[in-house]
């Protein structure tokens, strides 16, 4: 297997490839540039400005200008009365804290000035996460400074002040009670409901909104008798099997697995290996080194299935290869490959399963499965590590137990409900009657956020901080974390722990409550504690496998259409779908923005004419829904994929109406959520529908060589395999047309490993809010006006001729993701057009931009070949910031206004802190001392800043690595980005 | 650049003010009335005090920054002043204190948002060893121990700050400094 002549032939939609119409190929005139530019052009400067007046003003205002001297605006500095100690002013403090989330608990370093937290990261001292950290968990800072969040405990539509709203509440505690909770990770926030449910005698359910996590403890249920999550060490496992888990999207603590794994992309002989087995195209798959695609629904039988190939048990003979084969969906020759592979990885493999895209049975089966055979493959303590349990022994309520509750709230048995921030009548099937049987309870307490479809219903809303306003604590993976407030709360809100304690009658503080707590977890002293932010706590959990009685039945052929839902990485559960920055961030895969979709396979377009944009109903028993299609490359024939979260009817002014809530059509059956191969029928509607993606936004003119790989044992015969496409700049006679300037002392590069990327998009997040790049919406990225500053490309492909042949109905091309920001060149087109010397070079070899100059003549945007160069069309900020939005902006970067081009610059402000701060220690840079925001946010660390000049450093060194290269070299722009070819661990 | 935060406005008045604000600049020499009429000569040139007993920031931070009211505790405490009108002034500073609240002074030198200036290195660079800090201020912000009231002597517009900066970097001693006259240094 290997790279033919002509290279990997690359293509970025399944639209594209189909029409041929491809950079290079047949490339029709104006296809390079959005065929918007007219529209925003007509609506940003016609509309507000007409090119008369402006001279007229212009004239005004130079005349005034000799008499305006006296008109300087009037600021003022209120100085504090008592400035805290140690607190500099201009200088940012930051705090060591946690956030406990469905995603377990993350450990975060907030930046905070002037007493506002403003940008979050990854904690890099942390010994389990070592920095790692999520888009989604950068993105929660602006859940802090949502406008739309509940600003004071509410009774019907009146505001009620605390103590008469618990003196009301206590006395409706005393009737029949139930209590709702997620799955927690805070040791304190579960003594508190546990106290609770004490006191009031109260029925307490724990669910768990996307249901990995309850797919999982209830998986340990079955296979160790024990309902607890335990550690998967991706990092240990040199071979890697996943079946439908997202581990690298969304699946349990997706930035952990992904730091973990890239940690083993290491392009030698150590190098792990990642086989996906997916009924969707996910990151997980987009990054595998074998990939197929399954049938949705299956994974149970796949999973017995090479269990029986593995350990030959007659229990499961029903399940062997070929019986499963038409279930599943992959011949049974590759199931035997894998189940061989597995076995000769014995006690260094790792099999992951059990998600929301698994669930179609009985709750835990498919992780008890996992479990099972991971148990065959001697993997129980090497790579699954019961030790340091990601989740430690913890109830969630049973199948029967979710079924008792419906059924009695339904009748009316419990006057009384309290929610604590889980949002069941969004996040339950729709089948469950959740909506209809609420409304049965007299009094419904809900706490939480906002007042969204759940807390709208309640009689009372008691609203919660967000964390970074909050005491509290996390346990996980052996370190027990402090949550500690980073700014008082905004508004009238306490935590949700706290509410939970206040209500039982206890008279602590939320930061006495955790101080007693946490030393009974560690050693440590409170004040180091929190210094910190975390402190080592064993909690190992002591459990043999058994081999789980599964209700087994025989694998059927897969017929139809099977719907499944999953989890996306921008919105996950939907709870933090009111940030315009999580809509605006593309789908990794899709690059779809701002909706959710039924995702298609190329076979079933092909074969009913359904096209992206075209409506799709879905119909199951009663219930449909009607979604737009999305043509994926990368699904099975027959088989269709719609992200949950979305479609939102109560979280706020910009969550509201965004995409369509699946949820409508999920089963709900007998207790047990059933969001995997639901067998739907499915009907083209008349309608059409504008959906937004990306995917084919800044599309770069030359496609040959942007994108490399090549295989293991390839490229370590010969290290500069991958290269085929390498282009030598006029055949090394280039001279340019300017003398060459000298750099120093520093000439910043920056290094990114396509091997270690995984397309997480934590990056692209992260520049959003260390930038103040805006969010503008879909029908402004609909005319390619997005400014994001970084994107990440993604790309499908072949290997060659013979792999494209083999795979016609398009379930497994090779899909790339290259992270492209402005490359800084030292032959910069850029520079050379600028009428105004906007744009230059730096004495430190970076391409900036400078804002107050720019008069917006956009020539510099049509001259980039990487099309990095961004243009505010429209007031972005200015007038359209609600309080308090304005504080999650960086002091540190311009805001910019209408009318200027913005881009990446490397950023400067943190170079400039840094060599500022060296300056004023008296001492030189260190190599790693400066972080760009997307570096620091890396979770695969597959992105390296430094200086070019000093041969010691890091990016040094990777820039003379062998699988170095720079994109477009021949057009002799002489970027000081290095991209490094990508490696494929192939069987 | 602008501002944000405020009422929104067209285009034209956003450009006809931005081209004032920065015009405006150039003027300096402002003497904007302060809540309380704070002597500069008073404190740093009778008694001497050096610019860092209240000016805290100047070497380690982007802000000098203006000292918390707690600080002028420290001496009116005890210190009320002599003739009427400095007893007078003097009280405004003692209610502050009494009420825990703070003075709100008007900005004499104020550079645009788009504008990035720190004063932790330019200090550094400016003042020697064993010198008083005043000796590197009075550079950019004149012999304030003859300013009964506070204002700005210099320009502080671009061309002020390049040249001072294209100056220092011709000097050989300075070389190392890397004082640079790239936008990028104070404009990103």
């Amino acid at each position: 297997m290997s790279v033919d002549k002509e290279g990997i032939k690359i293509w970025r939609s399944y639209e594209a490839r189909q029409s041929g119409n491809l950079p290079e190929e047949k490339w029709e005139e104006g296809d390079e540039f959005s065929k918007g530019v007219r529209d925003l052009i007509k609506r940003g400067v016609d509309a507000n400005l007409k090119r008369k007046s402006f001279l007229t003003l212009m004239g005004a205002s130079i005349s005034m200008v000799a008499t305006s001297c006296a008109r300087k605006p009037v600021e003022k500095i209120v100085p504090y009365f008592e400035r805290p100690m140690n607190f500099v002013p201009g200088n940012a403090v930051y705090y060591a804290t946690a956030r406990v989330s469905s995603k377990g608990v993350s450990p975060v370093l907030v930046k905070t000035q002037e007493g506002k937290p403003n940008k979050l990261e990854g904690h890099s001292g942390h010994p389990v996460y070592k920095g790692a950290v999520s888009a989604d968990t950068i993105a929660t800072i602006w859940d802090l400074y949502d406008p739309d969040r509940a600003k004071n405990p509410v009774k019907g539509n009146a505001p009620i002040a605390w103590d008469a709203a618990y003196g009301e509440i206590k006395t409706a505690l005393t009737k029949k009670t139930a209590v709702l909770t997620g799955v927690s990770y805070s040791p304190s926030e579960k003594a508190a409901i546990a106290n609770f449910a004490k006191k009031y005698n109260a029925t307490t359910i724990v669910y768990d909104a996307v249901g990995t996590q309850r797919e999982l403890l209830n998986g340990a249920k079955l296979a160790f008798g024990k309902s607890f999550i335990p550690s998967f060490r991706v990092d240990k496992a040199n071979l890697i099997l996943s079946v439908d888990a997202d581990f690298l999207g969304s699946w349990l603590s997706p930035e952990l697995f992904t730091k973990q794994f890239s940690a083993r992309r290491t392009a030698d002989k150590s190098m792990n290996r990642l086989i996906s087995l997916e009924s969707n195209m996910t990151l997980t798959g987009s990054n595998a080194d074998t990939r197929y695609a399954i049938n949705g629904g299956s994974q149970l039988a796949l999973l017995l299935s090479l269990a029986y190939e593995v350990g030959n048990n007659a229990a499961l003979s029903a399940f062997a290869a070929e019986k499963a084969e038409a279930s599943v969906g992959i011949p049974a020759k590759d199931i035997k490959a894998i189940a061989a592979e597995l076995t000769k990885n014995k006690g260094k493999s790792l099999v992951l399963a059990g998600s929301i895209h698994a669930r179609s049975g009985k709750s835990g089966e498919v992780a008890a499965a996992a479990y099972y055979l991971n148990d065959l493959l001697a993997n129980i303590g090497p790579t699954v590590d019961l030790d340091a349990p990601m989740l430690d022994e913890t109830s969630v309520s049973s199948d029967s137990e979710m079924a008792a509750f419906m059924a009695d709230l339904a009748a009316g048995k419990y006057e009384t409900v309290v929610i604590d921030r889980v949002n069941p009548v969004f996040e339950f099937p729709e089948a469950a009657g959740f909506a209809e049987a609420i409304k049965k309870a007299k009094t419904v307490v809900y706490i939480g956020d906002r007042a969204n479809e759940t807390g709208s219903l309640a009689t009372y809303l008691l609203p919660a901080s967000h964390y970074l306003e909050s005491w509290s604590d996390g346990l996980s993976y052996g370190v027990y974390s402090v949550v500690q407030p980073t700014i008082r709360p905004i508004a009238d809100t306490r935590e949700a722990a706290q509410i939970l304690r206040e209500l039982s009658g206890e008279t602590v503080s939320s930061k006495e409550a955790v101080a007693a707590l946490s030393s009974t977890f560690v050693k440590t002293g409170w004040e180091e504690l929190l210094g910190e932010g975390f402190a080592a706590s064993v909690n190992s959990v002591a459990a043999k496998v058994s081999l789980p009685a599964f209700s087994l039945k025989a694998p059927a052929k897969a017929e139809g259409y099977r719907l499944s839902l999953y989890e996306s990485v921008q919105i996950g559960d939907g709870s933090g779908g009111n940030i315009s920055f999580r809509h605006e961030l593309p789908d990794p895969v899709s690059k779809v923005t701002w909706d959710n979709y039924v995702a298609v396979s190329p076979a079933d377009s092909k074969a009913n004419g359904w096209k992206t944009g075209d409506f799709l109903k879905l119909t199951t028993g009663k219930a449909s829904i009607t979604l737009p299609v999305f043509v994926q490359p990368g699904l099975k024939a027959g088989n269709l994929a719609a992200a949950i979260g979305y479609g939102h009817t109560s979280i706020g002014k910009v969550g509201d109406k965004v995409g369509k809530n699946v949820m409508a059509i999920a089963g709900f059956q007998k207790g047990d959520v059933v969001t995997a191969g639901i067998a739907v029928a499915a009907a083209k509607s008349s309608k059409e529908y504008k959906l937004v993606s990306t995917q084919r936004h800044h599309e770069m003119a030359i496609e040959r060589g942007i994108v490399r790989q090549a295989t293991l044992s390839e490229f370590l015969k010969n290290p500069k395999a991958g290269h085929q496409h390498e282009e030598i700049p006029h055949f090394g006679k280039a001279k340019g047309l300017y003398k060459r300037h000298k750099y120093e002392p520093h000439k910043w590069n920056l290094a990114i490993d396509l091997n270690k990327c995984t397309g997480c998009s934590a990056c692209v997040v992260s520049c959003y809010s260390e930038n103040n790049v805006p969010a503008v919406g879909k029908k402004e990225i609909d005319v390619g006006a997005e400014m994001s500053w970084l994107r990440i490309d993604r790309y499908y492909g072949y290997w060659n001729h013979e792999e494209e042949k083999h795979d016609e109905k398009m379930e497994n091309p090779e899909v790339f993701f290259m992270p492209v920001m402005c490359q800084h060149c030292d032959n910069a087109p850029c520079e050379n057009v600028c009428p105004v010397g906007a744009t230059a070079h730096s004495d430190d070899g970076l391409n900036y931009m400078t804002y107050n100059q720019c008069i917006g003549t956009r020539y510099c945007a049509n001259d980039c070949p990487f099309k990095v160069r961004r243009f505010n069309w429209f007031e972005n900020w200015e007038g359209k910031l609600k309080a308090p939005q304005q504080f999650a902006l960086n002091p540190d970067v311009t805001v910019r206004s209408k009318g200027v081009i913005e881009k990446c610059s490397m950023c400067q402000q943190r170079i400039s802190d840094k060599r500022q701060q060296a300056s004023v220690e008296g001492r030189e840079l260190k190599d790693g001392e400066i972080l760009t925001a997307c570096q620091q946010a890396c979770p695969a660390d597959a992105i390296t800043f430094g200086n070019i000049n000093d041969e010691q450093s890091v990016v040094s060194k990777q820039a003379a690595n062998p699988r170095a290269y720079k994109l477009f070299a021949a057009v002799n722009v002489e970027s000081v980005v290095s991209y490094m070819v990508r490696i494929k661990n192939k069987a | 650049m602008i501002k944000t935060g405020k009422a929104k406005q067209s285009f034209t008045m956003i450009s006809l003010l931005a081209w004032l604000a920065v015009s405006s600049l150039n003027c300096g020499g402002g003497t904007p009335d302060q809540p309380i009429a704070f002597s500069h000569k008073t404190h740093a040139g009778e008694y001497g005090i050096d610019c860092q007993y209240c000016h805290t920031g100047v070497t380690v931070s982007a802000k000098a920054a203006v000292p918390s009211t707690n600080v002028c505790n420290n001496c009116h405490s005890m210190v009320g002043g002599s003739t009427p009108e400095q007893q007078a002034e003097i009280q405004k500073i003692k209610d502050h204190i009494a009420n825990k609240t703070s003075p709100e002074w008007v900005r004499v030198h104020n550079s645009p948002d788009f504008v990035r200036f720190s004063h932790a290195p330019h200090v550094k660079a400016l003042l020697k060893e064993g010198e008083p800090t005043i000796s590197a201020c009075k550079e950019c912000h004149g012999d304030v121990t003859n300013m009964a009231e506070i204002k700005q002597v210099r320009k502080l517009n671009m061309g002020d700050c390049v040249n001072c900066h294209r100056d220092f970097r011709n000097e050989g001693k300075y070389k190392e400094h890397g004082v640079s006259v790239s936008c990028s240094v104070c404009h990103y």
